[in-house]
């Protein structure tokens, strides 16, 4: 009986030290890049295009978005136009982000990018 | 409140009345007879100079300049005189009181309130600070009385201003005040004066710069005469029979009646009677005052009409104060027929007769002969009006609106009309409409339809005045469209467009725009043959061309008859739509085949009537406009152009620009018929010095070259390098940009004429001295399009897309060019790639040309 006791041990510590029951936290980018410094260079043909670019502001408790410039009522606005979008090129994005922006909304809409499969998604440095 | 500007006649009867007095010592000893500076200081009291027998020339000097009134030599030679530091005490007395009397003369000729309250504080602060910094000086008493005499001026003025405004009280305060100020210095100079008598005796000679016993003498009787004036002006404004009214009447009838002890034919002891009647008249002692102005009449010798003349206002002022209208009203009428020329109190006090008159009889229900008697008052208001002007007139309507206050015969329009008239006189615009209103009210009644609509009409333009647009629209609607045939309906249906006109450009919103444009639009539809119809559709045209409906605008300018003075303007506008519309079109690719007949055809006709004569300045904007027209290459009639042009640089009319412009043409329009040696000539000889023409002369070739085939491009580029290169010659007229400019011209030169490697090595050039240049990189990627190079102009536009700001019409420039370098470069998904994206992004793609351009390229990229 010893042995299989000593064995049943054994694989319970085995187990015990390769279970891992946090997600690594890699699906958020958080270390951004310093100020000034590009860090990411597009293709020739991905620049020829056009960059997605979010901007994110707060007013009150009402969330501002405005794609390239131009205003989204809501996020589900923003969802169903980044979609037509995506279906022409892979295009990256970049999400400028105010500081009074609450980090709920911010990981919303990055939600909502990752799960239309934008793949390229940076955050703007802050300005100085 | 009343108007600023002051009839000049009320400043002069003010004049006459506080002025007028010379000093007299009691009688017949006038002080003229004496040549001591002091005498003359008294003398100068008087705005009516006596001529001085004294031949101290700069005495004479200043008499001369003041008989031409030249007040401003005057007044600066004084100040000079002042200025001198060696100028003795007498002679600064003697230079202050006379700059006090320019400046008082001045202001008693001055409009302007503002202007002249000035005048008369600088008058009166001139004395005041020469008696504070020398309270002993021989000359203060007089001094103090000029002082005095500023004050009874203003005061007499501002309680003339109280009789067109009884109940401000602002006025009538400072009317007081003036006036109380003029007492205080009155008395001091007579305690002064008196104090001085004292020192003196009677046969005492001058002493110095002292004045005599007599002149002393002559200074107090003068001050007691001022102060009885001031007194009874004052009096005068407080209200009738008050405790103040009749305490200030008392003091001022006894320094009268100093004076009216004995008759004399002299200004002061005249003018002491009727002083001393009114003040009786004020107290309430009719008879007496009749019994002054009796003795007055009586005097042997008789006074002069003037004193008569007021006598008579008196008298009729006492009738009516006894409640005898119709006495007063028949005393007034006898009086008239007596009299050289009218006096407009008298007339005053004859309409407030017919109108206690009509009052009296309306209380006894005689209502009829009330209004005869009402009308006739108008009757005589209208005279008044025209005899003596409005001060007199306005003074009239307030005796009416006292009649209306009191809601006697306001059933007449007539009666309202002349109140109204009053009313808007005295700036109560509110007041003015409402009467208005009741009279509008009445006519309508009576079934007055001429009436009714005049007095609406009215109405409606002084709440224009008062900017009350949007109700005055309505107001002039409903005339409009409930008189309908009425000889204003179109006038009152313009001035709806007019004001919805006038709301819109204070508040440019979109229903106010449809507003205006729908009563501009039911203007033409009703009274499309009226005068007023021209400046409708002038007006109807602009709002058109600003909406880009050219036709339309067309149409509308089209319409304006020549008997409008908008015609010619309307002709300019119709140039200048057709060249916007062409403009359009052809930025956008369109076709203008149809257009350009017609802008043609008019400019043509525009033109003809002009056959034989030279050139006016608007036949040089149409030919120039027609030669832009007949240039453009889908126009292409060059020799037609080139005609017209000759005209244009041999007439006189063209101004610099013009010709410029002109001789720009003329090159276009040759190398249009390949003569590319007159145009090489016109460019050596024609373009000297003028660099800026030359630039244009350069663009002109550049996008000539660009609409060409390969081997007129050659052709056109040889030429283009004469002219480059000449103007970069001429570097040092021009400014740093402008030579960048001239040199990119002169790279795409290069490339025009062949020499692509020169065009190169000059691009590389002015990179490197600035890089990243917009400019030079949009140019250098055009190049390279234009050689078929469309992969490096590829890179370049990408390069540019990242310097320029996004969103501008260079970006939507450079995305385009790039989707067309992609396509030639055989890379059409990639340019569809950028349009639908840009499309989905930037869904207005940088304008209505720039959008046409993208969809043709997409539809190509779509349609292989």
């Amino acid at each position: 009986m010893t042995p299989m006791i000593d064995v049943v041990f054994q694989l319970l510590i085995f187990f015990l030290c390769t279970a891992s029951f946090q997600m690594a936290e890699q699906s958020l980018a958080t270390t951004l890049p310093p100020t000034g410094a590009a860090t990411y260079s597009p293709p020739k043909e991905i620049q020829e295009l056009e960059l997605i670019r979010i901007d994110l502001r707060q007013r009150d408790r009402n969330l501002l978005i405005r794609l390239n410039g131009n205003p989204c009522s809501s996020v589900n606005e923003l969802r169903d136009r980044l979609r037509q979008l995506l279906t022409l090129a892979e295009l990256p994005a970049v999400l400028d982000v105010s500081s009074e922006v609450e980090i709920g909304h911010v990981v919303t809409v990055y939600d909502t990018c990752l799960n239309l499969g934008l793949k390229n998604i940076h955050f703007a440095a802050p300005e100085r | 409140m009343v108007s600023g500007e002051w009839p000049s006649v009320v400043t002069k009867s003010i004049t006459l009345f506080v002025l007028t007095a010379a000093v007299s010592c009691g009688g017949d000893r006038m002080a003229h007879a004496h040549h001591s500076p002091f005498t003359s200081h008294c003398l100068l009291l008087s705005l009516v100079q006596q001529p001085s027998d004294s031949v101290d020339p700069d005495q004479a000097f200043l008499d001369a300049l003041r008989e031409r009134k030249l007040f401003r030599l005057l007044e600066t030679y004084c100040r000079k005189q002042l200025a001198r530091s060696d100028a003795t005490p007498v002679e600064r007395a003697r230079y202050t009181i006379e700059l006090a009397n320019i400046l008082a003369a001045r202001a008693q000729v001055e409009t302007v309130t503002v202007a002249r309250a000035e005048l008369w504080q600088q008058a009166s602060a001139l004395l005041r600070g020469f008696l504070e910094s020398n309270p002993q000086h021989p000359q203060a008493a007089a001094l103090q009385f000029q002082l005095g005499v500023y004050e009874l001026a203003q005061g007499e003025l501002a309680r003339q201003h109280t009789k067109l405004a009884p109940q401000n009280k602002e006025l009538i305060d400072s009317a007081r005040s003036r006036l109380q100020a003029a007492v205080q210095s009155f008395r001091r100079v007579e305690s002064d004066a008196t104090e001085a008598m004292k020192k003196r005796s009677p046969g005492d000679g001058a002493a110095g710069d002292q004045p005599t016993h007599n002149q002393l003498r002559a200074l107090t009787n003068n001050t007691r005469y001022r102060l009885g004036q001031a007194l009874l002006a004052l009096a005068q404004t407080y209200p009738r029979h008050s405790a103040d009214q009749t305490d200030a009447a008392s003091r001022a009838k006894t320094f009268f009646e100093a004076f009216t002890q004995r008759y004399s034919p002299n200004e002061l002891t005249l003018e002491s009677y009727l002083g001393r009647a009114e003040c009786l008249r004020l107290l309430g002692d009719a008879p007496e005052a009749t019994k002054t102005l009796g003795e007055l009449r009586k005097g042997t010798p008789p006074p002069p009409d003037k004193y008569l003349d007021r006598s008579l206002v008196i008298q009729a002022q006492l009738q009516l104060d006894q409640k005898k209208p119709a006495a007063a009203r028949n005393f007034i009428d006898d009086s008239r027929k007596l009299l050289k020329s009218p006096i407009p109190e008298l007339d005053l006090l004859y309409v407030q007769a017919m109108l206690e008159l009509a009052r009296e009889q309306s209380k006894g229900q005689a209502n009829l002969v009330a209004r005869q008697l009402v009308a006739s008052a108008l009757a005589e208001m209208d005279r008044i009006e025209k005899e003596h002007g409005v001060f007199w007139v306005s003074r009239c309507e307030l005796l009416l609106a006292e009649l209306a206050a009191e809601n006697v015969l306001v059933e007449d329009p007539s009666v309202l009309v002349r109140m109204a008239d009053g009313q808007f006189r005295r700036g109560d615009r509110a007041g003015t409409v409402r009467t208005l209103d009741r009279a509008v009210k009445l006519a309508r009644e009576r079934g007055d339809e001429n009436q009714t609509v005049e007095m609406a009409f009215r109405a409606a333009s002084i709440m224009v005045q008062d900017r009350q647009f949007e109700e005055a629209a309505g107001r002039f609607s409903e005339i409009s469209t409930t008189y309908a045939k009425h000889s204003k309906a179109a006038l009152a249906q313009f001035m709806v467009a007019h004001c919805l006109g006038q709301a819109y450009a204070a508040d440019r919103s979109t229903e106010r725009l449809t507003r205006y444009e729908q009563s501009l639009e039911q203007h033409l539809r009703a009274f499309g043959n009226h005068e007023t119809a021209g400046e409708v559709r002038w007006l109807l045209g602009s709002l058109r061309t600003n909406q880009r409906r050219w036709n339309d605008a067309i149409d509308l300018f089209a319409g304006i008859p020549q008997s409008s003075k908008r015609f010619a303007a309307a002709r300019q506008e119709i140039r200048r739509t057709y060249e916007s519309w062409l403009g359009e079109l052809w930025a956008r690719g369109q076709p203008d085949e149809k257009v350009a007949t017609g802008a043609i055809q008019f400019l043509k006709q525009s033109l003809a009537a002009r056959r034989g004569s030279p050139f006016t300045t608007d036949d040089v904007a149409m030919a120039l406009t027609l030669s832009r027209i007949l240039t453009h290459p889908s126009v292409a009639r060059h020799e037609e152009s080139e005609e017209l042009l000759e005209q244009v640089l041999f007439g006189e009319a063209a101004n610099e620009l013009e010709r410029g412009e002109a001789r720009r043409l003329t090159v276009t329009a040759l190398l249009g018929q390949d003569k590319f040696d007159a145009a090489r000539r016109m460019i050596e000889t024609e373009f000297v010095g003028v660099p800026q023409e030359l630039f244009a002369v350069v663009q002109s070739l550049e996008d000539t070259a660009g609409r060409s085939s390969e081997t007129r491009r050659r052709q056109v580029g040889k030429l283009q390098l004469v002219a480059t290169e000449r103007l970069v010659k001429e570097g040092e007229q021009l400014t740093r940009e402008q030579i960048l400019q001239a040199e990119i011209y002169l790279a795409l030169a290069y490339v025009n004429a062949g020499e692509a490697n020169r065009a190169d090595e000059l691009f590389s050039k002015m990179r490197d001295r600035v890089p990243n240049s917009p400019r030079v990189l949009e140019a250098q990627a055009e190049c390279f399009m234009q050689l078929g190079r469309f992969a490096q102009a590829r890179e370049l536009w990408r390069q540019l897309l990242g310097i320029v700001r996004e969103n501008t019409q260079p970006w939507y420039r450079a995305k385009y060019n790039l989707a067309l370098a992609c396509y030639h470069s055989g890379d059409a998904p990639q340019c569809l790639k950028i349009i639908l994206i840009t499309e989905q992004l930037h869904p207005e793609l940088g304008g209505a040309e720039l959008k046409a351009k993208f969809e043709q390229l997409k539809s190509k990229c779509q349609n292989p």
